[in-house]
C-alpha cells in the first residue's frame, strides 16, 4: 500500500525544559560556590526576631525563610541560597516552556534564556538571596495573568489574576498597595459589569477574595504565633513614611540595563491583532512605579530593582505574547545589550564585595584568572 | 413467503385482500391512503409526515405515530388491512406461552415480534412488520410452517413484559451481581472488609487505651493531612476545570451540520415514581428536543403499583413514541433497578436518562451524538451538565445551584481533562446502549448508581466525557426533602467507595495512579469529611474558647500550622471556589450569598450522619426526592395547562 497519501505526523518535539532548568541551577550554584570560595557570600539577616523574614513586610520572604528552615543540616545562608536557586531555576524552566508556547523556536528560546541568565542584576538578585528577588518574581507572574485576563477572560483567567494579586500582597508593601487599583481590572474587563453596578460589585468581590483570604490567614497564623498587629503593620508604616531621594540613578539603570523594554514599545506601535495595550502598559509602568515610589517613600529598595523589574515584566510579557520572527531576533539583540550593559555598569549598582567575589574562580580549590568585568 | 402468510386462514374479519400487497414505501403509502380514506389521517398531516419521513430517513409509519397524527393501534390495524392479515390484540388474545423461547427474548424486543399461536400446523407470529429480517428469523426457527399476523408495538411490549416478567425482573435485580459480584453493592461490606474494619477498630481502641495522647495526635495529624490534600485536589480540579479548554465544546455550527437522516434512534428513559403532577412538563420538554421525533424512543419507567402516575401518563394522550414500562414490584425498589428493567426493552443506539422535572436544552441529543461520533471508540458515556431553573427561590436553592455549578462546570470537566473516572450525575448521562449493556447496566443496590457506573465504566476500559449542554432541574428547596436526598447521595458515595475498595490493587491497576487518587479524594474523602467536620468544629471551638492551651498538644508542628491553614485559608478558598463557580454561568446574583456556604456544609454533615446510620441499618433504601415543590414548577405547570386549554 502506498504511503504517499498519508498525512505525515510531526515527530514530537523533545522537551528541553528540565535540562534547561537544571543548567540554570548549575550555573547559579557555580556562581554561588565561587562567591563562597572568595568569601563574598552575603550574610543572612538575624533570625532572632519573632517572625524571621518580616523585616521588609514580605510574606514571601517569611515563607522562603520558613522553607529554608526545613534544611536543618545546612547553615541558614546556604539553605536560603538553595531555596532562591531552586526558585530561579523553576522560573527559568517555566520561562523556557512559555517561550515555546508563545511560538519561539527551541534554539532561540534557549538563547534567550542564556542571555537572561547572564544578566548581572538577575544573577545578583538570586545569589545575594535578596528580598528584591521575590518582588521580581511576583511582578513577572503578574504580566501573563494580566494578559490572559485581557485576551481570554475565562473564569480560569480571573482565578489566575486574583491569585497573582496575592503574590503582590505577599511580596511586600510597595506592591501590596497596588492591589486596590489592579483588582479593578477584573470588573472593568467584564462587559456586563461595566453596565450593571451589582455585577461590578460581584466581580470586584471575586477578584478581591483571594487577597482577603491571605490577609485573614496571616492574621490567624500571627495570632497563633502570638505576633501582634503592631509588628505586622510596622513595615507598612515605616516604608510609607516620606523620604525624598533622587530617582536619577534608578532611571538611568532602568534605561541602560533593560533596553529589552523597547520590544514592548515597538510591539505596541506596530499594528497587530494580538496587541494587548493594558498588559503592555502595566508591564512598562510597574518598574517606573517602583522607581518613583522608591524615591518618594522609604521603601529601601535597591537602586537596581526598577531595572530588574523591567527585565522581569518584559520576560513575563514575552512569555505570554506571540511576537513576529523579526521581533524575536530584535529581542535577542536587546537581551544581549541588556546583559552587557548590566555588567558594564555593575560598579554603579552592585555590592563591590559581591563583584570582587566573582573572580578569580575559586571553586573546589581551582584557581583560574579571568580579566575582571565592569 | 408473503403469499404463505396471506394464505393462512383465520376466523377473523378482514377486508378484501389484495393479490400482491405492496412493500417498502408503497406499503407505507398504501396504509396512509387507507387511513386517509377512513378519515383518520388528514391529507395535510400526511404531506407533512411524508416530507419529515424523507428528511429524517425514517419510515412513514414511525413519523405518523411519533407526530401523533395517528394512534398506534389505528396505524397497525390499517397495516393489517393492507396486508390482508388479521390484526390481533395481544392483551385480549395473548400468545401461547409454550411457543415462547426465553433465548429469543432479545429478538422479541429488537424486532417487534412474538410467536403467537400454532394453528393448522403452522406457527403464527405476531409482528408489526413483515420485513425480510423477520421472515428470515421465522424461517430459521419454524421453516416454512409459519405465518404472520399483525399487532402493534404496544401489544408486543405488553406481551413481552407479561411473558418475561419474572426473568426480566430478576435480571434487573441480579444481573450485575451474577456477572461481577465484587462490583455489586448487594452486600455493603465483604467478609475481608468486615475483618479489616474490626481489626482497625481494635487497634485504635488498644492504642487509645495504652497511649491516648500520641494516638489522638496521630489521628488529628492524619485528619489534617487529609483535609490539606482534599483542599489541594479541589483547588486543582477547580483551576483545571475553570479553563475554557476543559470544556468539550460542540459548536452550534457542528450541530447544524448534522443531517437528520443520519441520526440514530435514541432511547430516553424517564424513571418516575409518584410524580404524576410534573408529567406535563416532562412531555413538553421532551417534545421540544431538536431531534427527529420518530427517532426518539421515550420510555416512561413506572412502578406497576404507581397507578396515579400511570393513569396520568395515559391521560396525557402522549404521542406514539412514548411508551410506558411497568416495573414489577420487588426489592430493592430503586431507580437503577427500574432502569435496568427498562433497559431490556430499549432499541436505540444511544440512551439517556432524564428525571421527571428535567428540562434539557433542545440540542442535547444531537450534541451527544456528535460527541460519540468524534471521540475515541471507547467513549461509553457523555454527561450533560446539570443546573437549576429555580436558583433564586430561597437560600437552599441558591446554595444548591452554586454547588451544582461547581460540580458540573468545574469539577467534572476537570476530572475529564485529567483523564480520571467521572462519577456520573443522576440524569442527562448519555450512553452507547451496547456499552451500557456490556457492563450490565446500573447497580440496583447502589443508591448513587450513577457515580458507581462512572467508576465501573473506567474499570472496564471505557471513558466518560462532559458535553456543553445543560439540563435544568428543580433544585430541592425544602429542607427535610433536601436532607433526605443528600443523605442518599452520601450513602451512595460510601457504598461506591466500599464496593470498589474490595480490591484496591485491582482498582489501582485498572484506573491508574491519578484515577486512584481522584477516586479517593472525590468519592471517598467527601463522604468521610462530612462526618469528620462536626468533630473538628467542636475541637476548634474548644481551642478558641480555652485559648489554645488545653488542646494545643493535639496539633504538633507542622500539623498545627496545617490545621490553621486548613481552617482559615483552606475553608475560605473552598468558599471562593464555590463563588467563582457562579461566574461561568454568569450567576452574579449568587456571588455574595456564596459567603454563607459554611452553613450549607453544616447541612451536609447532618445528612452525612443520617447516611451513615442508614448505610448500617438500611443500605438499599431509596430516599425518594419529591419533585414539583418549586413555585416555578407550579407556574410552569399552570402555563402548560393554559396553553393546552388554549390549543384545545
Amino acid at each position: 500500500m502506498s504511503q504517499a497519501g498519508l498525512p505525515v505526523l510531526a515527530a514530537p518535539r523533545r522537551d528541553w525544559a528540565l535540562p534547561v532548568g537544571l543548567l540554570v541551577a548549575a550555573f547559579l550554584l557555580f556562581v554561588d560556590g565561587n562567591l563562597a570560595g572568595n568569601g563574598a557570600l552575603g550574610q543572612v539577616e538575624s533570625t532572632g526576631v519573632a517572625l524571621p523574614g518580616w523585616e521588609h513586610g514580605s510574606l514571601l520572604r517569611v515563607l522562603v525563610v520558613w522553607v529554608a528552615g526545613w534544611f536543618a543540616i545546612l547553615d541558614a545562608g546556604t539553605a536560603l541560597l538553595l531555596v532562591h536557586v531552586s526558585m530561579a531555576s523553576l522560573a527559568a524552566l517555566l520561562t523556557y516552556r512559555f517561550l515555546l508556547v508563545s511560538g519561539w523556536p527551541a534554539v532561540q528560546a534557549a538563547l534567550a534564556l542564556a542571555l537572561i541568565a547572564s544578566h548581572g542584576m538577575l544573577i545578583y538578585a538570586t545569589t545575594t538571596t535578596s528580598a528584591e528577588f521575590l518582588v521580581l518574581l511576583a511582578i513577572a507572574a503578574l504580566i501573563p495573568a494580566q494578559r490572559r485576563l485581557e485576551a481570554v477572560g475565562d473564569v480560569q483567567s480571573v482565578i489566575n489574576y486574583s491569585l497573582t494579586l496575592t503574590l503582590l500582597l505577599m511580596a511586600g508593601p510597595p506592591l501590596a498597595v497596588l492591589i486596590p487599583l489592579l483588582v479593578l481590572a477584573v470588573p472593568i474587563h467584564e462587559a456586563e459589569a461595566r453596565q450593571k453596578p451589582q455585577v461590578f460589585a460581584a466581580m470586584l468581590l471575586v477578584a478581591s477574595i483571594p487577597t482577603l483570604i491571605i490577609i485573614t490567614g496571616v492574621l490567624a497564623m500571627a495570632g497563633r504565633a502570638g505576633i501582634g498587629m503592631d509588628m505586622l503593620a510596622q513595615p507598612f508604616v515605616e516604608q510609607f513614611s516620606l523620604a525624598r531621594r533622587p530617582a536619577t540613578l534608578m532611571m538611568v539603570l532602568l534605561v541602560a540595563t533593560a533596553p529589552v523594554a523597547l520590544v514592548l514599545i515597538i510591539h505596541g506601535a506596530v499594528p497587530d491583532r494580538r496587541r494587548k495595550p493594558v498588559t503592555t502598559l502595566v508591564a512598562l509602568a510597574l518598574p517606573l512605579y517602583l522607581a518613583i515610589g522608591n524615591s518618594t517613600f522609604d521603601w529601601q529598595l535597591a537602586a537596581w530593582l526598577p531595572a530588574g523589574a523591567m527585565m522581569a515584566t518584559a520576560l513575563g510579557w514575552l512569555c505570554a505574547t506571540r511576537v513576529r520572527p523579526w521581533m524575536r531576533w530584535l529581542t535577542l539583540a536587546l537581551l544581549l545589550v541588556s546583559s552587557v550593559a548590566s555588567w558594564m555598569l555593575a560598579r554603579i549598582w552592585a555590592d563591590p564585595m559581591w563583584l570582587d567575589g566573582l573572580l578569580p574562580i575559586q571553586l573546589y580549590g581551582l584557581q583560574i584568572s579571568i580579566p575582571a568585568l565592569g | 413467503m408473503l403469499k404463505t402468510a396471506l394464505a393462512i386462514d383465520l376466523n377473523v374479519d378482514r377486508p378484501a385482500e389484495a393479490a400482491e400487497p405492496p412493500s417498502g414505501d408503497a406499503l407505507q403509502l398504501a396504509v396512509a391512503e387507507l387511513l386517509v380514506q377512513q378519515n383518520i389521517l388528514s391529507l395535510v398531516d400526511l404531506a407533512t409526515a411524508t416530507r419529515a419521513s424523507v428528511e429524517w430517513g425514517h419510515e412513514l409509519a414511525h413519523v405518523l405515530i411519533a407526530q401523533g397524527y395517528v394512534r398506534r393501534m389505528q396505524y397497525y390495524q390499517a397495516l393489517a388491512a393492507v396486508y390482508g392479515l388479521p390484526f390481533v390484540n395481544l392483551r385480549e388474545q395473548p400468545s401461547d406461552p409454550l411457543l415462547v423461547d426465553p433465548d429469543d427474548r432479545t429478538d422479541y424486543t429488537a424486532q417487534n415480534l412474538t410467536p403467537w399461536r400454532a394453528e393448522g400446523g403452522r406457527v403464527l407470529i405476531a409482528t408489526t412488520s413483515i420485513s425480510e429480517e423477520n421472515r428470515r428469523w421465522a424461517e430459521d426457527r419454524y421453516g416454512s410452517s409459519h405465518g404472520f399476523v399483525i399487532t402493534s408495538p404496544y401489544d408486543i411490549l405488553w406481551q413481552t413484559q407479561a411473558m418475561f416478567r419474572e426473568r426480566d425482573s430478576h435480571t434487573a435485580r441480579e444481573g450485575l451481581y451474577e456477572w461481577k459480584p465484587e462490583h455489586s453493592a448487594k452486600y455493603t461490606v465483604t467478609e475481608p472488609q468486615k475483618t479489616t474494619i474490626y481489626v482497625c477498630l481494635a487497634v485504635l481502641a488498644l492504642a487509645l487505651g495504652l497511649a491516648p495522647i500520641p494516638t489522638l495526635v496521630v489521628l488529628m495529624s492524619a485528619a489534617t493531612a487529609l483535609y490539606t490534600l482534599t483542599f489541594a485536589f479541589k483547588f486543582l480540579l477547580t483551576w483545571v476545570g475553570s479553563s475554557r479548554r476543559a470544556d468539550m465544546v460542540i459548536s452550534d455550527e457542528a450541530v447544524a451540520s448534522l443531517v437528520d437522516r443520519d441520526l440514530p434512534v435514541y432511547t430516553v428513559l424517564v424513571p418516575m415514581y409518584r410524580e404524576a403532577r410534573v408529567l406535563p412538563l416532562l412531555a413538553k420538554a421532551l417534545k421540544a428536543l431538536d431531534y427527529p421525533a420518530s427517532k426518539v424512543e421515550v420510555k416512561l419507567v413506572l412502578e406497576e403499583d404507581d397507578d396515579e402516575t400511570i393513569d396520568a401518563a395515559k391521560a396525557l394522550n402522549l404521542p406514539g413514541n412514548f411508551e410506558i414500562i411497568r416495573v414489577p414490584a420487588s426489592q430493592p425498589k430503586t431507580k437503577p433497578k427500574a432502569c435496568n428493567y427498562a433497559l431490556q426493552f430499549c432499541r436505540g443506539e444511544f440512551l439517556t436518562i432524564y428525571d421527571a422535572e428535567d428540562q434539557p436544552e433542545p440540542d442535547q441529543l444531537k450534541k451527544a451524538v456528535l460527541a460519540f461520533r468524534t471521540a475515541e471508540p471507547n467513549l461509553a458515556c457523555v454527561q450533560g451538565r446539570l443546573n437549576y431553573f429555580n436558583r433564586g427561590e430561597n437560600w437552599l436553592t441558591k446554595m444548591f445551584t452554586l454547588e451544582y455549578s461547581q460540580w458540573f462546570d468545574f469539577m467534572l470537566p476537570g476530572l475529564d481533562r485529567l483523564n480520571v473516572p467521572i462519577p456520573l450525575g443522576g440524569t442527562s448521562n448519555h450512553f452507547k446502549l451496547a456499552a451500557l449493556r456490556r457492563v450490565n447496566g446500573w447497580d440496583p443496590y447502589n443508591v448513587t448508581e450513577d457515580a458507581d457506573l462512572g467508576v465501573r465504566l473506567a474499570q472496564e476500559g471505557y471513558t466518560v466525557g462532559v458535553i456543553n449542554s445543560t439540563t435544568y432541574e428543580e433544585a430541592n428547596g425544602v429542607l427535610p426533602s433536601w436532607i433526605k436526598q443528600r443523605s442518599r447521595w452520601i450513602k451512595g458515595y460510601m457504598q461506591t467507595w466500599l464496593v470498589h475498595m474490595r480490591h484496591p490493587v485491582r482498582l489501582y491497576k485498572s484506573i491508574g495512579p491519578v484515577g486512584f487518587f481522584a477516586f479517593h479524594f472525590f468519592i471517598g474523602a467527601p463522604a468521610f469529611t462530612v462526618l469528620l467536620n462536626p468533630i473538628l468544629w467542636v475541637i476548634t471551638l474548644m481551642v478558641f474558647v480555652t485559648q489554645t492551651q488545653p488542646f494545643g498538644w493535639l496539633f504538633p508542628e507542622p500539623f498545627g500550622t496545617m490545621a490553621v491553614f486548613n481552617l482559615v485559608v483552606g475553608n475560605l478558598f473552598l468558599i471562593y471556589f464555590g463563588i467563582v463557580a457562579a461566574l461561568k454561568r454568569r450567576y452574579f446574583d449568587l456571588v455574595l450569598v456564596g459567603a454563607t456556604l459554611p452553613f450549607y456544609w453544616v447541612l451536609h454533615s447532618i445528612a452525612g450522619y443520617k447516611a451513615l446510620k442508614q448505610l448500617i441499618s438500611n443500605p438499599h433504601y431509596w430516599e425518594k426526592t419529591e419533585h414539583g415543590t418549586s413555585a416555578m414548577t407550579q407556574a410552569n405547570l399552570a402555563a402548560v395547562k393554559a396553553s393546552e386549554e388554549e390549543a384545545a
